[in-house]
């Protein structure tokens, strides 16, 4: 099979929380049962609908929301799937992850201004903003509803690459500071926010990216002209 | 008792068969699908050098005829197991993990890989044993109402033959037995081809999926089922699973036993050709002598072959 590279996964620079790509995701826990239907935008304009129900008694802890999938989509056809994949509810003690399998600049909004239940541009204590970092460098992490600064140093060594899968996700809290302020990662390795204030984590790659150096280039040849006699069997 | 007896010296029959050998070729191709590979093959091969042997028992053994193989490519498709990252649990809980992030998969579905192993320049060996027979051939192409005469003096001929050829020979062929540089081989093919897979990406992103992969020989030779033995593994695949060795036999078999023959002797055979009469009187030419073989029977005995005709 054909497969098709996620190019977008290794062209990002900027990720935040308030406009979610492919390597971002957002964590709310509804602690209301009800049916919650929710906007969800692309770069500010709206692009569709979801609806999702948290109950007391379901059984899912978790319940994954694809918002890439909401697109034209008037919300009563769920376009999501849960961490069991088996319904569209989720406990009240569980918890919603937003997240997007292609483009970038997603939110997701129930309610609207003071009155909103849940806004993904604007965090709140108890939500989550969870990423990933591919490419070796140094980012700048800050949080634009507040003074916090920080930063991470991406790094990737021969001798990670034989322990990428044993990598656990690195946690910072999000207050008036960063905890941790500056630390280190290696690609692939998760970084999870944790936030007890008003945020929106935005984190930008410091340094230009250097050109890569040329690989050479692909030749074409016109195809040969087909010959006109009969081909001979082969056996 | 036969009415005529022609014999061949060993040497002669060398020659014969010399001929036919540097005549013959073999070339095929194939593919199929063993689940979790593609496979196919593309091979070509000609023969080489071989002793020929008249026995005393109405025998002919033909030894160490060397396959050339001219092409001998292997060629395996292989899916390569979803590159992903993310999943990793932010939540653990003593019952399991409460809260796990969405997985991202680097490419939309399984990538393919596909690589060839170039596996010529060695070569194998095949013997032939086998009693010698005349068949008579009638040529398809000939009217009903022809008569031999006419089928002869047609142009293109359609006169009848004895064609000389081995008897339903037994042909014992080498299995194809691949150079043992071979895991070198399929490991260089396997990187070129990942290599190639994502040859656009910076090399940091490369760098990063070759460590999501690990080593990739490692993870093709668990895909393929590989032992610890490539060479034995490839050989059986192109021996056993594909049934070249088989095909290959049987080509020679209808080779030598039914599509090519050693040699041929027109029917009715021309004893003296047309030649212009000397006479003062009749035709200007007078017409070849021929005479029709009523039955042709061949043996052979350490030195000679012998053939018998009944004429008339």
């Amino acid at each position: 099979m054909l497969a098709t590279l996620n190019r977008q996964l290794f062209e990002a620079t900027v990720f935040d929380s308030g406009a979610l790509g492919l390597t971002t995701s957002v964590v709310h826990q509804f602690t209301v049962a009800g049916i919650y239907a929710a906007t969800v935008r692309k770069n500010g304009k709206p692009m569709g609908n979801v609806t999702f129900e948290v109950r007391d008694d379901a059984a899912a802890m978790q319940l994954d929301i694809d918002l890439a999938k909401s697109q034209g989509s008037s919300g009563n056809e769920c376009c999501c799937g849960s961490h069991d994949g088996a319904s569209h509810s989720v406990s009240t003690k569980g918890y919603v992850v937003f997240h997007t399998t292609s483009g970038t600049g997603w939110s997701v909004h129930i309610g609207e201004g003071k009155q909103a239940t849940f806004d993904s541009t604007r965090l709140t204590k108890g939500d989550i903003f969870a990423l990933t970092l591919l490419e070796p460098t140094r980012y700048k992490i800050e949080n634009k509803l507040g003074t916090a600064k920080g930063s991470v140093e991406v790094g990737l060594t021969q001798a990670d690459l034989k322990r990428l899968s044993e990598l656990k996700p690195v946690m910072v809290t999000v207050g008036k500071s960063f905890d941790p302020e500056h630390f280190k990662l290696i690609s692939t390795q998760g970084l999870v926010f944790r936030v007890e204030t008003d945020a929106r984590i935005v984190i930008t790659r410091q340094e230009k990216r250097k050109a890569e150096p040329k690989r050479g280039r692909i030749r074409f040849h016109r195809p040969k002209a087909a010959e006109t006699r009969p081909t001979r069997k082969a056996s | 008792m036969a009415n005529l007896t022609i014999a061949v010296s060993e040497g002669s029959f060398v020659r014969l068969f010399n001929a036919i050998r540097d005549n013959f070729t073999f070339a095929a191709a194939d593919s199929a699908d063993f689940g979790p590979f593609t496979a196919s093959y593309d091979v070509a091969f000609h023969l080489e050098n071989g002793s020929v042997d008249l026995r005393s028992d109405n025998t002919v053994k033909v030894d160490e005829l060397d396959i050339k193989w001219d092409k001998l490519d292997l060629s395996l498709g292989i899916d390569i197991p979803s590159i992903c990252i993310g999943g990793w649990c932010i939540i653990p809980t003593p019952f399991g993990c409460a809260l796990r992030l969405p997985r991202i998969c680097i490419f939309d579905d399984d990538p393919d890989i596909s690589l060839t192993l170039p596996l010529g320049g060695i070569t194998s060996e095949v013997s032939l044993t086998g009693r010698l027979v005349m068949r008579h051939f009638v040529n398809p192409a000939r009217p009903p109402g022809m008569n031999a005469w006419d089928a002869q003096d047609a142009v293109p001929s359609l006169a009848s033959e004895w064609r000389l050829f081995f008897d339903d020979p037994i042909v014992d062929i080498d299995p194809i037995d691949v150079a043992d540089t071979v895991g070198d081989q399929l490991e260089a093919a396997v990187n070129a081809a990942v290599d190639n897979l994502l040859f656009f990406l910076p090399g940091w992103a490369r760098d990063i999926i070759n460590g999501i992969l690990g080593p990739v020989i490692d993870l093709v030779r668990a895909i393929l089922d590989i032992p610890d033995d490539i060479q034995e593994w490839i050989s059986d695949l192109l021996n056993v699973s594909f049934g070249l060795l088989d095909i290959i036999a049987q080509f020679i078999i209808d080779y030598f036993g039914d599509k090519t023959s050693l040699t041929a002797i027109e029917d009715p055979y021309p004893l003296l050709p047309a030649t212009a009469n000397p006479n003062n009187f009749g035709p200007a030419m007078l017409i070849p002598v021929k005479i029709p073989i009523r039955k042709l029977n061949v043996f052979n005995t350490d030195v000679e072959m012998v053939l018998e005709a009944d004429i008339g």
